[in-house]
């Protein structure tokens, strides 16, 4: 399964967004970073086809999908897990039924079979006990979980995650990612995420591309041999010197050096003007 | 638990069914009910019963399911749980239909037709300054409901302006107040096909409908065509409304309290609360009406009554939430 990227150049209200972005996606993962406003979510809104990039293609599985016009086939093709919860008022399980849209026809209700497969998927992700309760209700974690199982039983080979780390807290962010990662794996799917934490991206993601004002800054694999020196010199070119790795027995981690008065200037000067902090 | 609260809302459902046969000028017992339909009281009772109350009953039950299911689907479409039936200006529109229908001195099915055709126009015209506008259609929609709406209340005053002080202005207001006073079976055959058919299409897009809740980015990225659903469900919506106005007047209340106490009670699940709802909306009103027609003397138009009921739930509503910090 292969999801490529290619020239990808998108303008909103007049502004550039992305300028000839070319990639591909490697392995299970593949994790995009950058500042705010370096066109992460634009992006994978434009994989979504939720926005039109004026030239370029996105090419999943040998088709493109900027002419690909059954909104039906895209979400048979991509899941969508984005950052906020919409359905607040919503039971779990009607919520994580809605994943089977694509494979109803326009009258058809969801029925047995697709009670089944949310059982089965509530079951596998071990939230089978949130089933009866209103999504408004659950935490944050909980939530981005009955997103993934919604993404679970839609089937799709793709999985876009905008951001899935935000508003968990630090232990909930390695669960979330860990879940994703076995049912990945587990069912041979893949995934593109945009995330913040670069130890995140370090730790699930076969692959890290780098965004710096709408443009490809590095895109590194694991296997390559430099993997270190050249994410380590990409994440301080976008969020300054002060970065480091530190090793120990459990892995290792992307740290801030120094203490809190350390002078910032130069991840100030690194931001894309106008964007906001 | 849900098949409960289905019987239950039945159970209701029937008490009031039951309560409007029997409640009126000439009272009739359950037995007297029982004799007519088995066909041994063939007097007075049986031509109350077959001529008066069983269209009034029936026609009332649909219209308050008609506009509940209407007040519902709005909601859901613009996610704003405030959004009422008239929101695309069917009520201005089918008022104004009725009040220039009065003034040519038209006939009472004349003047039906004239406040529902004005009514569905109304309405294209709001989603063609829509579509005109372009932009974000949940907001813009809402606008062009505010002008076309704005609009038609210019007419109506207009209308009244010319209107015959003494014969012609008080039909226009007693028109606009709502009531069943002369409903008959001419006026239930008139209503209950276009109420019936746009009920079951709603019913049957009611899980599509339901996908709205996501929002537009994440019900398109589940590959529902967002803007299509939305069309069908306003259209659909505004025809219940629509027909509801041209057979009984403007009645009021009834498309905002019923699904706003529904969601309320058995929680934001339009799928489940379809048949609730309808079923809810059927009684609210039916209740209304058998109090509008037994409270006085003379009879009330029923809107006094919805209104003044609309306006206590929905404070009750207020209050509780406040008390428990939480907004509408």
């Amino acid at each position: 399964m292969s999801l490529e990227f290619r020239n990808i150049t998108l303008y909103l209200e007049n502004r550039i967004i992305l300028e000839d972005v070319s990639f591909s996606c490697s392995g299970r993962i593949t994790a995009v970073m950058g500042t705010n406003g370096a066109g992460k979510t634009s992006l994978l809104k434009s994989l979504l086809g939720l926005y039109h990039p004026g030239r370029g293609e996105i090419l999943l599985d040998g088709i493109n999908l900027g002419q690909l016009k059954s909104p039906v086939r895209r979400a048979q093709l991509l899941s969508y897990v984005p950052q906020d919860c919409q359905a607040a008022g919503c039971p779990v399980q009607e919520f994580v039924v809605m994943g089977r849209n694509p494979y109803l026809k326009f009258w058809q209700m969801p029925g047995k079979k697709e009670y089944e497969a949310v059982e089965h998927a509530l079951e596998e992700l071990g939230i089978q006990d949130l089933k009866n309760r209103t999504m408004e209700h659950l935490s944050g974690g909980e939530r981005k979980l009955c997103y993934l199982a919604r993404a679970r039983v839609q089937e799709a080979g793709w999985m876009v995650l905008d951001e899935p780390e935000s508003g968990l807290d630090f232990g909930r962010r390695r669960l979330l990612l860990s879940r994703l990662r076995e049912y990945l794996t587990k069912h041979g799917k893949h995934a593109i995420m945009s995330v913040h934490d670069p130890a995140l991206a370090d730790a699930y993601a076969d692959r890290v591309v780098l965004l710096q004002e709408g443009r490809i800054l590095d895109c590194i694999s694991q296997e390559d041999e430099n993997y270190e020196e050249r994410m380590m010199e990409g994440l301080r070119r976008l969020y300054g010197r002060q970065l480091d790795w530190v090793r120990g027995a459990a892995g290792r981690a992307v740290v801030w050096r120094g203490d809190r008065n350390a002078d910032h200037s130069e991840l100030c000067e690194s931001r894309k003007p106008g964007a906001g902090l | 638990m849900n098949h409960k609260r289905f019987w239950v809302m039945a159970g209701i459902m029937l008490g009031a069914v039951l309560l409007s046969l029997c409640v009126g000028r000439y009272p009739l017992t359950l037995s007297d009910l029982w004799g007519i339909l088995t066909g041994s009281d063939g007097g007075m009772g049986s031509r109350v019963f077959l001529q008066i109350r069983l269209p009034r009953t029936f026609l009332v039950l649909a219209c308050g399911a008609a506009l509940s299911i209407s007040g519902l689907v709005y909601q859901n479409i613009f996610r704003n749980p405030l959004v009422s039936p008239d929101v695309l200006g069917v009520t201005g529109g089918a008022s104004v239909g009725a009040a220039a229908a009065i003034l040519a001195g038209a006939s009472a099915a004349a003047t039906a037709a004239s406040a529902f055709g004005a009514g569905i126009f109304t309405v294209l015209v709001t989603v063609a300054l829509a579509k005109a506008a372009g932009g974000q259609q949940k907001v813009t929609l809402l606008i062009s409901g505010i002008v076309t709406g704005a609009l038609a209340g210019a007419l109506l005053m207009m209308l009244k302006y010319l209107a015959d002080p003494s014969q012609q202005l008080p039909s226009i207001e007693y028109w606009l107040m709502g009531s069943f006073h002369t409903s008959d079976w001419k006026d239930v055959g008139a209503a209950a096909p276009v109420i019936a058919a746009s009920l079951f299409c709603l019913w049957l897009m009611r899980w599509k409908l339901q996908l709205l809740v996501l929002g537009e980015e994440e019900a398109g990225s589940l590959g529902l065509p967002v803007g299509k659903v939305r069309l069908a469900g306003a259209l659909l919506a505004t025809l219940l409304a629509a027909s509801v106005v041209s057979a009984a007047g403007a009645v009021s209340w009834i498309g905002l309290i019923v699904p706003h106490m529904i969601r309320r009670l058995f929680g934001d699940d339009l799928k489940r609360n379809f048949s609730l709802c309808a079923m809810g909306g059927g009684t609210f009103l039916l209740l209304a009406d058998t109090l509008a027609r037994s409270l006085t003397a003379a009879e009330i138009p029923v809107s006094i009554l919805t209104s003044f009921a609309g306006a206590l739930l929905l404070a009750l509503a207020l209050a509780g939430r406040s008390r428990k910090g939480e907004l509408l």
